[in-house]
Order: C-alpha cells, then sequence, then structure tokens
C-alpha cells in the first residue's frame, strides 16, 4: 500500500528533485561555457516545445524558425526603438508571433498534411528574405542591437551585461511555464480533441469536431512560446539579424523531438532539444571537420535503437535493471 | 594483516610519488617563459572549410617562426605565443558565438584576430565583456558602437578597399568605361547601400560608370543575369560572390561569348580549382582577384623586418607542402591581422588590453602590407582602414600573375568622410 | 527574349522535373519525404566525377554506372535503415540525418574543395543563326529522353502498373499478389537513381562539392507542390514553372525572381490546397 503510493508519486518527487538541480547547478559548477550551452539549450527546449505542440495537432511545420524571427524582431524593436523594458519585450515578441501565426494559420492550415509543410518551408524562406531586406526596419544584415537590459526589483538592480546567470534562471522559468502550460492542455479536454485531429482528421470531422479551430489554436499557441524564445535569444545575444534564423532549425526541432520522444508532450521536446544543443555544440568545438558525419550517424543510431525517442527509457531502465537483480538474484546471497 | 601492510605501503608510495612528481619540476624550472594567448574562429567545416584550412597553416608558421626567435618581444619580457583554432562555419551565427566562448572562457586568449564571419554582432558583445580585443574584419560590422564595444577594431577593410579593387582593374583596362557590380541582394555587402552614393565621384575622379546588378543566394545559373548585365552596358564584373560563384560566372559569361574581366573583392583561391569551375583555360582567362603577397607589391611600401618575415613564411610554407604557394588571402586577413594585434602589443610595451586598445585606435602599425593606419573613435562611423594594398592579380593562361595596385592611403576616398578625419 | 534564356530555363526545369519526379515516386510509394534526396544528387554528380573525370569512361555509361551506384545505395537505406524502423516520422528524421551524413562522409573522402567535371559536350552549335552551348542543348536532350523513359516505364510495363497499383492502394494490391514492401525498395533505388542522373548531367555545368545537395532539394520540393503530390505529371509541370521562374523571370525582375518562386507555391496553394493536379489530402 505504502509502496505502491510512493512509486506513483515517484516521477513528481523525481521532478522537483530535476528542478531543484537546475536550480542550483551553475551556483555549484561555475563554467560559464557550460553556462552559455545550457541557456541555448533553453531556448531550443522553446523552440521544440513549439514544435511538438504543432506536430501533434497532425501539422508538420517546417517553416518554425519563422516565428522565432518574428519574436526576435519585434522584441528588438520594441526593446531598442520603442525602450519596453525587458518583460514588456519578450511578452511583445510572443504576442507579434502569435498574430503573425494566428493570421497565417487561418489560410495556410486549410492545406493538408505535406502541402502545409511546404508552405510554411517557402514562407520560413520569404521571412529571411524579408528579414534581409526590409531596410527601414530591420536594418538587413545589419541587423539591431539590443542593449543589455538593467532590472531593478525594490532595492537589487541586475545588470545583464555583467553575468549571464539572470538569462540562465529565466530560461529556466520560461521553460518551465510553458512545460506546464503545454502539460496541462495536454491532459485537458482540448488535448485529447487535439490528439483526436491529428491522428484521425476525417473521423474527428463527423463527430463534429472544427478542425481548423483547434489547428489554428495550436499554432497560435505554438508561435506564441516560440516568439517568446526568439525575444529572449535576441537579449541574450544583444544582437539580432537574418543569419540567426535559418530554415535548417526547423529540421533541427523535428530532430530533437524525435530524439526526446514525440509521444510525450514535454518531457520529449524538452530531453532532446537539451541533449542534441549540448552535444552538438560540443561536437562543434572538438570534432570540427567530422562534425557532421558524427552527429548524423548518432541521430540514425539512436533512432535505431530508440524509435519512440529518450523518454522511453524511464520504462527501459527499470526494466533493465531490474532484469541485473533477477539475474544477481539466482547467486545465492554472500552472507554480509 | 600481511594485506592491510601492503596497501598502506602501497598508498604511502602513492602519496610519495605525487609529491615528488608535483615538486621535482617547481624546484628545477626557472621563470616560465610569458605566454601570450591568441584564439581565430574559421571555418574548418561546411562550405566555407576551404578558406580556413589554407589559412590556419600560414598563421601556424608564423607562430612557430616568431617562437623559434624566442618569442614577441613586450617590453622588457618575451613572449611565446600560443594560437588557438575554433570552428565558426562563418554563416552560422551561433556556431561562431560558441567558438568564441570556448577560446574566451576555456582557453583564455587574450585576442581573437582574423575573424571574416557573418557574426560580428554576436562575437562582439562575448569579447567586449571579457575586454578581449576582436580584430575583424568590415564585413560584418553589424550594429556596431564604439561606446558599447570599446575591445573591437577592424583590421581588414572589406568594404572599403573594393573601390581601389575595382579601380585598380580599371586603370589595366583603360579601353572598359562601365563597370558592373554584382551580388546576393541582402547578402553581407549591400552594393546599393554602400556604393551607390558615391557613383558621381568614381565618375569624376576614375571616368567610369558604375550600373549594378544583384543575384539570389545561392545562384549557380547565372545565364539570366549575364544576359541583362550585357544589355545594360557592362563591361567589366566586380563580384563580391564566393569563389564558386565567381567561377561559375567566367564560365558562364564565356558560353555567352562575352570576355569580360570578372574580378571578386576576395583573393582567387587555387587557380586549379578556378580552371575547374570555368570550365576551360580559356574561360578563367582575365580573373582577378584581391593580390596580398608582400613580395609582390610595387606602390606600397613595407617594413623591411616585414618583408622578411614574409619571406621566411613563403620558404617555410612551401618547404612544408611541397613547393606550394601560401594562399594569398592569408596575408589579406590571416597573419596580417594576427600582425596588428601583437604590433598593438609591442607598441604599449603590455598585454593589458586597455593598454593595447589605446595604442591600435586610430594608431598607425606596421604590417606585411605596408604601414596600416587602424580607424580612431572619431573616424567609427565609417571604420575606414588605411593602408590596405588592394592589389590586384589576373590570370593570364595558367597563372595568377600580379595586375595593378591602387592602395587604400588616400584621403579622397569616397566612402570616408573626410570632415570626421580632420575633427581627429 | 535571348534565345538563350529559352534554352536556360529549358535547363533548370529539367534538372528540377528529374528531381521531383524522384521525390515524387518515393513519396507516393512509402509516404514520407525523402529528405536525402538533394544528397542523392549529390552523389550522382560525384559518381560522374570519379567515373567519367578521374576513370575516363564514356559519359553515358558513367551515367548509367552512377544511376546504377547511387539507386543501390538508396536501395541498402531503404532496406537496412528505413524499413526496420518503419514509423514513417522516424524515418523522415532518420533522411534528415543522411543530409549530415552523405556530406560529412563525402568531405572526408574528397575534401571540401570543389571540383568540376569537363564537358562531354564542348564547344557552341549554331541553330538557325543563334549560336547556343552545346552542353546546355545536349542537357535539355538527355533529361527529355529520361523523363520519356520514366513516364513509358510507368504507364506501359507490368512493374510500372504494380508500381501504380502499390501506390494507389497498398493493401488490395497486396491481395492482389504484388509484394508492396519489394516495390517500395525498387522504388526508393529508381528515385535516388534519377536523383543521381540530375546530379550526373549538371555536374559539368556547374561544379561538384559535398553541399551542392541543398537547392535542388528545396526546389524540387517546391515543384511538386505546385504539381500536386503523387503525380509524374504534376512534378513536370512544377518544375517547368520554377524553371521559368528562374530563368525567364530572373532576366526580367533580377533578383526578386526567388521571392516569386516562393510566393508562388503559396499562392497556388491558397487556390488549390492539393496542388494544380493533386489529390485532396486531409
Amino acid at each position: 500500500m505504502d509502496k505502491a503510493k510512493l512509486k506513483a508519486k515517484l516521477p513528481l518527487i523525481l521532478l522537483l528533485a530535476f528542478i531543484i538541480f537546475t536550480i542550483i547547478f551553475p551556483l555549484i559548477v561555475k563554467d560559464r561555457f557550460l553556462l552559455s550551452i545550457l541557456i541555448e539549450a533553453g531556448v531550443m527546449c522553446l523552440f521544440a516545445l513549439g514544435f511538438a505542440a504543432v506536430f501533434r495537432s497532425g501539422q508538420f511545420s517546417l517553416g518554425q524558425a519563422a516565428f522565432l524571427a518574428v519574436g526576435g524582431y519585434a522584441g528588438a524593436l520594441l526593446a531598442s526603438k520603442a525602450g519596453l523594458p525587458f518583460w514588456l519585450s519578450l511578452l511583445g515578441g510572443g504576442l507579434s508571433s502569435a498574430i503573425v501565426a494566428f493570421l497565417l494559420g487561418i489560410v495556410i492550415l486549410r492545406m493538408g498534411g505535406l502541402y502545409f509543410s511546404i508552405a510554411t518551408l517557402a514562407l520560413g524562406e520569404i521571412a529571411i528574405i524579408i528579414a534581409k531586406n526590409w531596410d527601414s526596419v530591420t536594418s538587413g544584415m545589419t541587423g539591431i542591437a539590443v542593449d543589455a537590459p538593467i532590472v531593478k526589483i525594490g532595492e537589487l538592480t541586475i545588470n545583464f551585461a555583467t553575468t549571464k546567470l539572470p538569462y540562465y534562471y529565466i530560461i529556466v522559468l520560461l521553460v518551465i511555464m510553458a512545460a506546464l502550460m503545454f502539460w496541462r492542455i495536454d491532459r485537458s479536454r482540448l488535448g485529447t480533441v487535439v490528439r483526436s485531429v491529428a491522428v484521425a482528421p476525417v473521423m474527428s470531422e463527423h463527430a463534429g469536431i472544427h478542425l481548423m479551430k483547434y489547428r489554428v489554436i495550436m499554432f497560435t499557441l505554438a508561435a506564441f512560446v516560440t516568439g517568446v524564445a526568439g525575444a529572449f535569444y535576441v537579449y541574450y545575444l544583444s544582437w539580432v539579424g537574418p543569419p540567426l534564423f535559418s530554415g535548417a532549425q526547423s529540421t533541427v526541432a523535428l530532430i530533437m523531438c524525435v530524439i526526446g520522444g514525440l509521444w510525450s508532450a514535454v518531457s520529449g521536446p524538452i530531453i532532446g532539444a537539451i541533449i542534441v544543443s549540448y552535444f552538438g555544440t560540443m561536437m562543434q568545438i572538438h570534432l570540427e571537420g567530422l562534425r557532421p558525419l558524427v552527429f548524423g550517424v548518432l541521430v540514425i543510431v539512436l533512432i535505431w535503437f530508440m524509435p519512440n525517442g529518450l523518454v522511453e527509457l524511464q520504462y527501459r531502465f527499470p526494466a533493465w535493471v531490474k532484469s541485473l537483480f533477477k539475474k544477481k538474484g539466482k547467486v545465492p546471497d554472500a552472507p554480509a | 594483516m600481511k594485506r592491510k601492510f601492503i596497501y598502506i605501503a602501497l598508498v604511502v608510495v602513492l602519496v610519495l610519488s605525487i609529491i615528488t612528481s608535483c615538486a621535482a619540476p617547481a624546484a628545477k624550472a626557472p621563470a616560465p617563459p610569458k605566454i601570450l594567448k591568441i584564439g581565430s574562429i574559421m571555418p574548418f567545416s561546411g562550405p566555407a572549410s576551404m578558406w580556413g584550412e589554407s589559412i590556419k597553416p600560414v598563421m601556424e608558421i608564423y607562430r612557430d617562426l616568431i617562437n623559434a626567435d624566442g618569442g614577441w618581444q613586450v617590453g622588457d619580457d618575451k613572449y611565446i605565443i600560443e594560437l588557438y583554432f575554433a570552428d565558426g562555419p562563418i554563416f552560422s551565427v551561433q556556431a561562431d558565438a560558441a567558438a568564441a566562448r570556448t577560446l574566451i572562457y576555456d582557453k583564455q586568449v587574450s585576442a581573437i584576430v582574423s575573424y571574416f564571419g557573418v557574426g560580428y554582432s554576436a562575437v562582439a558583445p562575448i569579447c567586449n565583456a571579457e575586454k578581449v580585443v576582436f580584430n575583424t574584419s568590415t564585413i560584418s560590422m553589424g550594429a556596431y558602437s564604439a561606446s558599447r564595444e570599446p575591445y573591437s577594431i577592424f583590421g581588414f577593410p572589406a568594404i572599403e578597399m573594393s573601390i581601389n579593387q575595382a579601380m585598380a582593374v580599371m586603370q589595366a583596362f583603360p579601353q572598359y568605361k562601365t563597370l558592373c557590380w554584382t551580388a546576393t541582394k541582402g547578402g553581407n555587402v549591400d552594393i546599393e547601400k554602400i556604393y551607390a552614393p558615391v557613383d558621381e565621384e568614381i565618375q569624376k575622379k576614375y571616368g567610369v560608370r558604375s550600373i549594378r546588378l544583384y543575384y539570389p543566394e545561392g545562384t549557380t545559373n547565372f545565364t539570366p543575369y549575364l544576359i541583362k548585365m550585357a544589355e545594360m552596358g557592362a563591361e567589366v564584373l566586380f563580384s563580391f560572390g564566393t569563389p564558386l560563384e565567381i567561377g561559375l560566372m567566367a564560365r558562364q559569361r564565356y558560353q555567352l561569348g562575352y570576355k569580360w574581366p570578372v574580378a571578386a573583392n576576395g583573393a582567387i583561391l587555387d587557380t586549379k580549382i578556378v580552371k575547374g569551375l570555368a570550365g576551360s583555360e580559356e574561360a578563367m582567362q582575365n580573373i582577378c582577384g584581391d593580390f596580398c603577397y608582400p613580395w609582390l607589391l610595387k606602390k606600397v611600401q613595407i617594413a623591411p623586418r616585414y618583408l622578411d618575415m614574409a619571406n621566411r613564411i613563403r620558404e617555410a610554407y612551401k618547404q612544408k607542402y611541397e613547393g606550394k604557394e601560401p594562399y594569398a588571402g592569408a596575408f589579406g586577413v590571416g597573419v596580417t591581422m594576427m600582425g596588428q594585434y601583437l604590433e598593438g602589443v609591442r607598441m604599449a610595451g603590455s598585454t593589458d588590453p586597455d593598454q593595447v586598445m589605446k595604442v591600435l585606435r586610430g594608431g598607425t602599425v606596421e604590417t606585411f602590407l605596408g604601414k596600416y593606419t587602424l580607424s580612431g573613435n572619431e573616424t567609427y562611423g565609417s571604420p575606414v582602414v588605411f593602408g590596405f594594398p588592394c592589389a590586384m592579380s589576373i590570370i593570364k593562361g595558367n597563372e595568377s600573375v600580379y595586375l595593378n595596385e591602387e592602395p587604400l592611403w588616400d584621403v579622397d576616398h569616397p566612402l570616408v568622410n573626410v570632415t570626421d578625419l580632420i575633427k581627429e | 527574349m535571348p534565345p538563350a534564356i529559352f534554352i536556360d530555363s529549358l535547363v533548370l526545369s529539367s534538372m528540377y522535373i528529374l528531381m521531383a519526379s524522384g521525390l515524387v515516386l518515393v513519396f507516393s510509394i512509402m509516404g514520407i519525404l525523402n529528405f536525402a534526396h538533394g544528397q542523392f544528387y549529390m552523389l550522382g554528380a560525384y559518381a560522374i566525377f570519379y567515373l567519367f573525370q578521374q576513370a575516363g569512361i564514356n559519359f553515358f555509361i558513367s551515367l548509367a554506372l552512377s544511376a546504377a551506384i547511387v539507386g543501390f545505395v538508396g536501395i541498402l537505406i531503404e532496406r537496412y535503415i528505413m524499413r526496420p524502423i518503419g514509423q514513417p516520422i522516424q524515418a523522415v528524421v532518420v533522411t534528415i540525418a543522411l543530409i549530415s551524413v552523405f556530406e560529412g562522409l563525402i568531405t572526408l573522402i574528397a575534401g571540401p574543395a570543389p571540383h568540376s567535371v569537363t564537358s562531354a559536350f564542348p564547344g557552341n552549335v549554331d541553330i538557325f543563326g543563334v549560336s547556343l552551348s552545346s552542353e546546355r542543348l545536349a542537357t535539355v536532350v538527355i533529361a527529355v529522353i529520361l523523363i520519356i523513359a520514366l513516364y513509358l516505364f510507368i504507364q506501359r510495363t507490368r512493374l510500372g502498373l504494380a508500381l501504380r497499383a502499390a501506390a494507389q492502394q497498398p493493401v488490395a494490391a497486396g491481395l492482389f499478389g504484388i509484394q508492396v514492401a519489394r516495390v517500395s525498395t525498387l522504388v526508393m533505388g529508381i528515385g535516388c537513381g534519377l536523383a543521381a542522373l540530375a546530379g550526373g548531367i549538371m555536374a559539368p555545368m556547374f561544379y561538384v562539392d559535398p553541399w551542392i545537395g541543398g537547392q535542388p532539394l528545396v526546389m524540387a520540393l517546391l515543384a511538386i507542390v505546385i504539381g500536386g503530390m503523387g503525380s509524374l505529371g504534376g512534378a513536370v509541370v512544377g518544375g517547368i514553372v520554377l524553371g521559368m521562374i528562374g530563368s525567364m523571370l530572373a532576366y526580367y525582375i533580377g533578383f526578386w525572381s526567388q521571392l516569386i518562386s516562393f510566393g508562388i507555391v503559396i499562392v497556388i496553394l491558397l487556390f488549390r490546397p492539393q496542388g494544380l493536379f493533386g489529390q485532396s489530402e486531409k
């Protein structure tokens, strides 16, 4: 009885332990390079969460990087031209991205399946062309510089220029918030409907579900999260410009989601994003020219052994441990 | 009991050996040599890796030669130079920023030199927060601000030099009067914004008419653009494209029956590769490119010690790579930009970044390519770098030979706001 | 309009058509988009470089050999990587990972420097008093022959019939004795072989380096949605439209033609969400 209760609460305990670990981690390990990788991994977490949300509504977007760009440019413009404070610029980046996604979504989400994918691919390319050539707003390749924010909370003043630590805590907070949101949605009635729209669109339509409505909802929500990530990223790099948002990033989001595990709304993308950003950066530093080959082979091997992603380990690992103990059990226990 | 004794003995031996191994060198060694760590971000993976691979060995030979002489003289000390490279595929800003972080946080370099990628604006904040001198090309100045980025210098005039390069070519072909500038639209160099305002001055000073045409990024088929250029009256092309694009342009113009000289603002990589891209020896004739060999310059005066060093680098390179000439661009960006920083350290008599910057900003330094005057605070609106030779080569037969030179030391340069200079 | 532009647009169109038809074939049978299709184009170009340029084998034999070799690579990948993995979305990610694998492998083997292939058809020819590059004319002719051969194969042979049946009704086709698994292996081979042919005939005209596959893939993707997925006719129309934009329109409006190629996809899909000739897909 007690044991069963404990077992049921185990994931929650593990999750809390993990969150506490992420919070105290940079205080113990004072490696600034690692910190910078983790911050970028956090941005990629938000990006992958957005991608997964769209994917779970049955659509496969190849242009998610465009929403990163919209959020990034909106955040940068709000901060540098309108002089909005940090938090409001983040929100503004997310909202403008969501508005663009809503307006585009009600038009392009009518296209099913791969037509939608290619349309988003084309939109992503168009977004980069616009960013490069709309000089009066985006300043072309010059881009827009964003000053590091100085946040005042009561007596406390945090200058983001001197330390990157605040960025870390903010991105951890943002990831937790986004994860909670998508987790709640996944557990709610909305989540069930969205899944049915994805898995059986025709049946859902016969059951009276308005497909477009749910697709647009998920597309807009995902774009909001991606836009916030874009605005945050621009603050972190203190600059925004077209080279930041190449179309290849959208496929990287797909790789992250599949490696982490597509069938979990939250943990899969987060795990995948952290693993891919960490090892991707490490490989770039240490392998140089060999990186593409090793990266590609590793992805294929991972998918080969764990087609359902790393989240599968939570079932496989206990089974593996159990099998270890069983083998040991055959040998009579030595007296202590 | 016996076993316990063995354990204790083992531990004692281990501890003793650790102590002695730590103590031994400390007792013997004299004062350790001072070390100056320099980093460089270059492409070693991806389509641009050819550049990284051909510039890196030349920089390494320069480092070895300095160290063989006992180090770099700074004040009363000699510094041994350590050179670290990190892979930045130069089209990916994120990767370049990550490369800068490893160089600064892990290797603790005091300068990052010879950068020619597009990620200036992402790399500069990392360098400036850590007081690391960042010597970069003007090609990706991004949203540069002198007050926010006090440790950035622009040691390579990628933007400014192009006018002089183009004019060097035009003067070598006095029969041609119309120059077509071409680049990708929205690419690294916005030729409309930068060069269109000086069309009239170029016309007045050199008698050259300028036209412009853009092509989309990733173009391999230039035929429609070349036909359009011909209709617009182009006689000479000046391109900001990659070596691949230059080669394909040359090939397709030849197929269309045009014999225009095609000039590139970068150095010609390797005539063998160019010949391949152009398709035939006839098609690659009259391809012009930057030509930064110190021993071949005619109008620029180079300090004897640098000319001497350049020759030593050339000899060492030829010895190491079976008689091959080093890549011309390695002198343009590679060792020259590394040398600018070293010269700054020598003149400041210290490796302290603030003092180095005091000397370098607006200062004049000797380099492999003559005297450079780096931009100062006042001219940072247009960070022109004076002194670049802007020498051009031309492909004749199977070889790339000297064509002409139009050094960038002229204050009448159309891109420079002269009033800024007077203020200084 | 100068006649060279017309030939030029045909060259571009034939490259896009060959790429798009391979992509469409694989998609119609296996239900996945092969994102590594551009890298098979690159492999084909390298095969021509080694066979024709280095070993000096006849151009047409080299073309056939390169298609066979690359097609065989495609078959191996389908049989030993894609089929065991099974699920479509994972298979798509595998094709994305294959992009890096092929690019990395070729960089390792052949180096990052670009190579070139001498033209098998040098010089210019005069047609009705207009001088045209014979290399470009030959490319168009070869491509047209290949496309007609592909059409005849699909429409007129028993294998082609099995292929069409497996694409339309895989279950029913299986009941009628068509081994759908074997058909998809074969189709992967043919699709990759087509990409290799496209790479092979384009190699002498442009250059060969490990990253040349990216651009043709994007254009092929656009071409198949313009025409409509799952129809070879659609791929042909899409390829012609994009070729004309990339060349004729580029001549008139220059740089902005690129924006039009992306924009036209969205415009067409707005009015016909299943492409010009495709069937609706929810």
